[in-house]
Order: structure tokens, then C-alpha cells, then sequence
């Protein structure tokens, strides 16, 4: 047996299939593409026959939507990489929810990384957790888990706990409000647009995003936010008026 | 001239309130009806607008049946006190034809009594004149108000209660005339005397709305909000809708300032919904006002068209209402005027045969200063509704010339880059024409997002500008080296795609004609108000760039810096300052090149 690895393309477009088709023959020699289907349910059908190791999804197909797989399955034994042509809010919910994701048209920088990304990852069926995430997301229309990473692999967390996000550098580390904190690859900048919408979190400094609801005290003389876990968070100049109104209200 | 909000001021004295607390409306009116006892209706003066457990038209309705019945009683001076409080409601609702009449006709039946009400009188009239434009007027007025109250001071409560409005008329009369510290002072004394009593409550709230526009106007947001949310909490709790309006307005203005888009358009349009809710008219197109202005500054140009499209409809049916308020105000003058001119002349027939001529010169006079009056007044109009007009169409010019100019910088970048893909497909490299148009696709992606804006974080600017940057390398033969110290350069916002206009001149005069290893050098310094950008090629230098463009025939200038010079030209317009802009220097050391020196606005986030 060939320790290739066993790929489905899904897309309603011809055009769509063959470019990433024969991206991935250029890319890389250990991927073996099994079939391509043309829409969700056809992609549902010869998944179950043929039972691949990833699948390439397209979001945007007539009658059911690529995310919508989720509900074809009672255990998920292979791995998605969604295909979308719009930065939407389906693109939030794969991040909240740790799915990996493909912007159209594909780069092939891009596509290499996600390949890496998926040989890396310990193939433990943590998937579940991540997917259930992300049709609650997709569900609910609201972010209010986040999927983390941790030692022993991946973790949901309510971002209504989240105390604080500090910023170091390329990565961020989130405190929790039991006391456990997570490493993350990404800059604030990132959380700051994923959590927008949601007016518990202020970006009260350059290195800092705190959720409101867990300050505790703060300093105007030494601009300083002192939040429940005892950290203390910078406040700039800049943000000072804006903390104290949000705050007060 | 500063655009004029004048917050109105209700005249309703404010005594003791009584203790029928929590009467039903319907048992009040059936009270009403019945009673003939002059106490009863004299304690309804002042419970009757004050009572928050009724609402507006509870109100109206109130007012309406009491006057009545107090002139059927020929209680006169009682039934003016509620005929007083309908020019108010009038007011209000945006009709001062009808409240300057009614005040008009209430005057001399207030004199009569000598009573307070008499201030209120010339109070009302003046707030009202100022806002409709003639503050000369307004003031006399008001001066009129101020002497006269003075006659009240053994009355306290009344007395105090008028010299507030008086203060808070006069404050918005400077205000509106942009005697922003002749203003502030005004509003600080009312605001002083309404917090010693506190059934001056109402006062209070307008004192406090009113310094808000100060503070506003100063940059102290947190001070608005702190009053503006004091003064909601006092307008939800007493019912006043009015104030509870107005302080929804001021809230907007204050998320406004901070750019908290959402929550500015919500209590923009809590604002909105109250005041139509109530009939408050003027609220309701100072409402739509903020609401385009919210848009505007937000980028969303189509919406702030349409809120100010919607605003100008709204005070064009406020002014339509009372084209005729003006000019009635001015024939009552004349008419006043006339009246004691009679008077005398009578005496003057008795005494003088030579009133006949006397008779000749006040008709002339009286015809000449109508006519003078209403020309003066209809030009008076006219130019306001030409500033309006006229300010309408900058801000739309000013937001198109720029939404244009960034739209046009599209088809420039395409073109370049469609050539250079057709030229990798010659040559058969596929991958790097793949490549090539996976990172063009990102970059249309990029400034089609940033088209719409106005303002953009200055990282997804660099990463714009390094994505162009990418594309221009794979058209030169790997001997193009680019270098962008973008370190620690984060936490502000610049307007979009205002660098690669410069960045492609300098390849594209510089760096293309020249042989040998091209470099392009791009720093950054930033202060408080500005990003200065430098951009160095060691380039064949302008003069041999101008040179060669002389003999090729382009002599035409670049279509991207011309179209980002208009745009530096609007944003010195725009935000008042002429420090922005271009400087172009030759380097002058052995190796050549050109540098050019950006002074970019850019806007601090923390």
C-alpha cells in the first residue's frame, strides 16, 4: 500500500477542479487524487465509497454549500481544507474554529503551506471538535467559542472567558480566566478583526486586547489596567478617553 | 458660520409640584371640566409639563382642555399661562409661525398682569429669531429679557428659573455665532444656578446638553459622554422625549469622535426615532444631518448622499413651514410701530398744522423700512440656502474627487501587470506566470478593499505596497533589490495607496532606464500628526529621466501623479493644513539617484 496521500476534489466549477488538480501534481508528488466531484452530494457519495484522507471543498456550489458536509456525517474520518473565493464570514468561523482554509484563485505558497499543514498534524480525531465548532459558528451567526491549541493538542474555549490576548512579536498568548493560557501564531491584529463585533473585547494598547468584563481596577497615573487574574495591561494615551467611557457604561 | 443648533428652551415655571402625584389623565381631565377653583388650575401651571408619568400628547391634550376651560372661566392670565405653554409645543415641533404669533399675542396680556411670563415672552421670541437667522434681532430681545426679569427678584424660584433660560438662550445665540467662550460662560452660569434647586431638573439637562456641544467642539469626549449619559438617564426616568433626544444626538457625536461607527448611527437613530415619534421635526433632520456625516466619515458615501438628501428635505420643510414667521414678526414691528406713530401724530394734529407733512414722511418711511426689511430678509435667506448648498457640494465634490482618483489608479496597475503576465506565458514559465497572477488577484483584492475607505492601517498599506512591489521584481532580471524598514510600524492609519504612486515613478523613470544593480530604499518616520516617507532609487536621476522622455515624446505628465497631487491638494483642504505633501531631491553623490519625501496625514489608534 502507497503512503500517498488519498485526495477528493469537490467544485462545481470544471475550470476550479483542473487548476487545483494539477496544482497539487506540481506541488507535490505524494498526493494522489482519487476523484472530483462536481457538487456536495456527489462529493458525500464518493467520500463514503472511496474513503479519502483530505478533501478539497469549495464553499460556494448550487444547492448545498461545502460547509453544509458536516451534517452528511455522524464521524468525520478525514480532513477538510475549504476552497472559497470570498473573504465572507464563513472565512471567521474557519478561524475561530482552527479549519483550514484556501483563498481563490490559489497561490502556491499557500497551498504548499496547507499540504504541510496537514502531514504535521497528529492525526488523533481532535477534526470533530474542530468542525462542530465551526457549524456552531456558522449556526448561531455569532463567535463565541474559539478553538486553541495546547499541549496535548486542541482545546474550545468560551471567548466570554478570555481574560486577556498580549502580544509578543509573531504570536499572541491568551489568558484564560482559570488561569491557563494559550500560544497562538497570530498577531492581535487578527483577533481584533475576528472579535469586532463583539463589544466585550477592547484593544486598549499595541500589545493588548482585554475583555471589559474582567478589569478589575485601573490607573490613570500609570496607565495601567489591572484585570482579575492580577495581570496588568497597558493602556496608551490614545485609548484612555475610549477605556473609560466603555467601562462606565 | 458655524451650523446652528440651538437647543430650545422651554418656558414652564417651575414651583412646587403637587401633591396629586399620580392622578390619572382621564380623572385630571374630568377635574378640569368641573373645577372652578383658580388654585387648582394655578397648580396645574407648573404640574401639568412637568409631570413625567404623562407623555407628550397626554399632554397636549391636558393643555388644550385647561386652556379652554380656564378662558371660558375668564381666568385670563391663567388660561395665557397655557396658551404660552402651546407656543411651546409649537416650538417644539418646529413651528415658529405658529409660536411666535401665539407669543405675539400673549405679550401685552402678560404686561397687563405684570407678570414672570413676560420674560418667558421675550425669551422664546428671541431663541427663535436667532435660529432663524437674524441674531441682531435675537439679542435685542434677549436684552429685552434680561432688564425685565430683574423686576421678578423677589421671587426666587421664578426668578432663577428665568434667568437660566436667559443664560442658555443668549450661550446659544453666541454659540451659533461662533462666540464659542462668550458661549461657554453663558452655559456654566445657567448650569451653576440649575444645580442649587432641584426641581430645576430640566434646566439642569439643558445646561448639561449644551456644554456637551462645548466640550465636543473641544475634544473633551469623555466629558460629553459623562453628561450626555447623565442627561439620558435623567430624560428616560422623567419622561422629558425631547431631551432624551437630544441626548441620543449627543451620544452619536461623541461615538462619532471616537469612530465608533455602529454605535454613533444607533443612538443617531434612537435620536431620529424619538423625535419623529414626538413630532420634534428639527431634531429629526439634526439627526439625519449626523447620520450622513457618520457615513461620510466612514467612507460609505452612497448612505451619507442619501441621510443628506433626507436632511435637507427635513429643513426644507422647516423652513418652508415658517418662510412666513420672519416676515409676520417684522409686520407686527411695523405695525407696533405704526400704532404709536398714530398716536402721536394725533397729538401733533392737535398742536401742529404741520402734521399733514409728518403723516406723508412716517408713511414713507413705514413703506420704505417694510420694504427695506423684506429685502434685506429675503436676502438673508437666500445666502444661507446658496452655504447650504454650497457646503453640500464640497464635502460631495471633495468625497468623489477622492473616491475617483483611487478608482482610477486601478486600470494603471492592471495594465502593467497583464504585460508582464502575457510575457512570462511567452516564455513558457508557468509557475511564474501562475504565480504571478495568484499575487496580482491578491493585490486587486487588496486595493479593492481599500478603495472605499478614507483611512487604512498603515500595515495593510506596507503590505499593499511590498504585494506591488513583488510583481515589479519579476519584471526585472533579478537585479532589482528592494528594501522597506517597516519595523515598529504599526497603530495608525494613512489614507490608501498614497505611496505607490511615487514608488512606480520611481521605477518606472528611474530604475527601468538604468543599467546595473537597481535599488530602491523605502523609510518611514512617524510623529504625532504625520508619517514622513522617503523613497530613494539610485536611478538615472530626472533630469536624464526627462531627457529621455523629451526625445521619446512623453512629455505628458505621469497619470498617477498628477491624480495623487490633485489628492494631496484636497487633503490639505480638507484637513486645514498645508504641511502635507511632496518634496523631490536629486541625490547628488557619484552613484545618482532621486529621493522623494512624503508628508502623509495619518491618524493615531493607540
Amino acid at each position: 500500500m502507497s503512503n500517498k496521500i488519498r485526495a477528493i476534489i469537490i467544485d462545481d466549477e470544471e475550470s476550479a477542479r483542473h487548476i487545483l488538480g494539477s496544482l497539487l501534481a506540481r506541488i507535490s508528488h505524494d498526493i494522489e487524487i482519487i476523484t472530483k466531484c462536481s457538487n456536495l452530494e456527489e462529493g458525500v457519495i464518493s467520500i463514503k465509497a472511496f474513503k479519502p484522507d483530505l478533501v478539497f471543498l469549495d464553499i460556494e456550489m448550487p444547492q448545498y454549500a461545502g460547509y453544509e458536509i458536516t451534517s452528511f456525517f455522524d464521524k468525520m474520518n478525514f480532513e477538510i481544507i475549504f476552497v472559497t473565493a470570498y473573504d465572507h464570514y464563513a472565512v471567521k468561523a474557519f478561524e475561530v474554529a482552527a479549519v483550514d482554509y484556501i483563498l481563490k484563485p490559489i497561490s502556491i505558497d499557500r497551498l504548499t503551506e496547507s499540504i504541510e499543514k496537514y502531514k504535521r498534524k497528529a492525526k488523533n480525531n481532535v477534526a470533530a471538535l474542530n468542525y462542530q465548532t465551526m457549524m456552531e459558528t456558522l449556526e448561531s451567526n455569532t463567535i463565541s467559542k474559539l478553538v486553541v491549541p495546547t499541549i496535548k493538542g486542541q482545546k474550545v474555549i468560551f471567548i466570554k472567558d478570555i481574560v486577556s490576548i498580549e502580544a509578543s512579536r509573531a504570536y499572541c498568548t491568551i489568558h484564560a480566566y482559570n488561569g491557563e493560557s494559550y500560544i497562538l501564531s497570530k498577531n492581535l491584529k487578527h483577533f481584533e478583526t475576528l472579535f469586532a463585533e463583539n463589544s466585550l473585547f477592547f484593544r486598549c494598547h499595541k500589545s493588548w486586547i482585554i475583555n471589559t468584563q474582567h478589569v478589575d481596577s485601573y490607573s490613570k497615573s500609570e496607565l495601567s489596567i489591572s484585570l482579575i487574574n492580577g495581570q496588568k495591561a497597558k493602556l496608551s494615551k490614545y485609548k484612555k478617553a475610549e477605556f473609560e467611557f466603555v467601562v462606565s457604561h | 458660520m458655524r451650523r446652528y443648533l440651538l437647543i430650545l428652551i422651554i418656558s414652564a415655571s417651575t414651583s412646587a409640584l403637587i401633591s396629586a402625584q399620580s392622578i390619572q389623565k382621564d380623572s385630571l381631565l374630568k377635574k378640569i371640566k368641573s373645577s372652578t377653583d383658580i388654585e387648582f388650575f394655578e397648580e396645574m401651571v407648573d404640574y401639568i409639563p412637568l409631570y413625567g408619568g404623562y407623555n407628550k400628547f397626554e399632554k397636549k391634550e391636558l393643555t388644550e382642555t385647561i386652556k379652554t376651560r380656564t378662558a371660558e372661566l375668564n381666568f385670563e392670565l391663567t388660561s395665557s399661562k397655557f396658551a404660552y405653554q402651546q407656543s411651546i409645543e409649537n416650538t417644539l415641533e418646529g413651528n415658529y409661525t405658529k409660536a411666535l404669533d401665539i407669543v405675539a399675542h400673549l405679550l401685552p396680556i402678560f404686561k397687563k398682569h405684570r407678570s414672570i411670563y413676560e420674560v418667558h415672552c421675550y425669551n422664546t421670541t428671541g431663541g427663535m429669531l436667532a435660529d432663524l437667522g437674524d441674531i441682531d434681532e435675537g439679542l435685542k430681545n434677549m436684552t429685552m429679557a434680561i432688564d425685565l426679569v430683574e423686576n421678578f427678584k423677589s421671587n426666587t424660584k421664578e426668578y432663577n428659573y428665568c434667568v437660566i433660560n436667559n443664560h442658555l438662550v443668549l450661550g446659544n445665540i453666541y454659540y451659533g455665532s461662533d462666540q464659542i467662550e462668550k458661549a461657554k460662560l453663558n452655559f456654566l452660569k445657567a448650569d451653576s444656578i440649575a444645580s442649587l434647586d432641584s426641581t430645576l431638573i430640566r434646566e439642569k439637562c439643558y445646561s448639561l446638553l449644551n456644554l456637551t456641544n462645548i466640550d465636543l467642539s473641544e475634544g473633551n469626549y469623555l466629558e460629553s459622554f459623562k453628561k450626555s449619559s447623565q442627561v439620558k438617564q435623567i430624560a428616560t426616568s422623567t419622561k422629558y422625549s425631547e431631551i432624551l433626544a437630544y441626548s441620543h444626538l449627543k451620544i452619536s457625536q461623541g461615538y462619532l469622535k471616537l469612530k465608533k461607527k455602529d454605535s454613533a448611527l444607533l443612538h443617531a437613530d434612537f435620536a431620529k426615532q424619538i423625535s419623529e415619534k414626538y413630532g420634534f421635526y428639527r431634531t429629526v433632520a439634526s439627526a439625519h444631518r449626523l447620520k450622513s456625516k457618520i457615513h461620510k466619515q466612514f467612507g460609505d458615501f452612497a448612505n451619507a448622499t442619501y441621510e443628506y438628501e433626507k436632511y435637507f428635505n427635513a429643513k426644507r420643510a422647516f423652513d418652508s413651514k415658517n418662510t412666513n414667521a420672519m416676515s409676520n414678526y417684522y409686520t407686527d414691528l411695523a405695525n407696533k410701530d405704526a400704532q404709536e406713530r398714530n398716536e402721536l401724530r394725533i397729538q401733533q394734529v392737535k398742536q401742529n398744522e404741520d402734521a399733514r407733512l409728518s403723516k406723508i414722511t412716517g408713511i414713507v418711511l413705514f413703506i420704505m423700512s417694510i420694504g427695506l426689511i423684506g429685502l434685506w430678509f429675503w436676502f438673508q435667506r437666500r445666502k444661507l440656502r446658496e452655504e447650504v448648498k454650497k457646503e453640500r457640494m464640497d464635502s460631495l465634490l471633495v468625497n468623489s474627487q477622492l473616491t475617483a482618483i483611487r478608482s482610477q489608479m486601478n486600470p494603471h496597475f492592471t495594465f502593467n501587470c497583464l504585460n508582464s503576465i502575457q510575457s512570462l506565458v511567452l516564455k513558457q514559465d508557468v509557475n511564474g506566470a501562475y504565480d504571478y497572477i495568484s499575487k496580482f488577484a491578491l493585490l486587486v483584492r487588496s486595493v479593492l478593499n481599500q478603495s472605499n475607505t478614507e483611512w487604512i492601517d498603515v500595515e495593510e498599506e506596507i503590505s499593499t505596497l511590498k504585494l506591488y512591489l513583488e510583481l515589479e521584481e519579476l519584471r526585472f532580471d533579478n537585479d532589482f533589490h528592494y528594501h522597506i524598514a517597516d519595523n515598529d510600524l504599526n497603530g495608525f492609519e494613512i489614507p490608501p495607496l498614497i505611496i505607490q504612486p511615487f514608488v512606480e515613478n520611481a521605477i518606472k523613470h528611474g530604475l527601468l532606464h538604468k543599467k546595473g544593480l537597481k535599488n530602491l530604499t523605502i523609510t518611514f518616520k512617524q510623529d504625532e500628526e504625520f508619517l514622513h516617507c522617503t523613497i530613494i532609487d539610485n536611478g538615472i536621476g530626472r533630469a536624464k529621466s526627462s531627457e529621455i522622455q523629451e526625445r521619446q515624446q512623453l512629455k505628458h505628465m505621469s497619470f498617477s501623479t498628477q491624480s495623487t497631487n490633485t489628492r494631496f491638494t484636497l487633503m490639505q483642504k480638507r484637513l486645514g493644513t498645508d504641511k502635507l505633501g511632496v518634496t523631490i531631491e536629486d541625490i547628488k553623490t557619484e552613484e545618482g539617484g532621486t529621493k522623494v519625501h512624503l508628508t502623509i496625514p495619518c491618524k493615531i489608534l493607540f
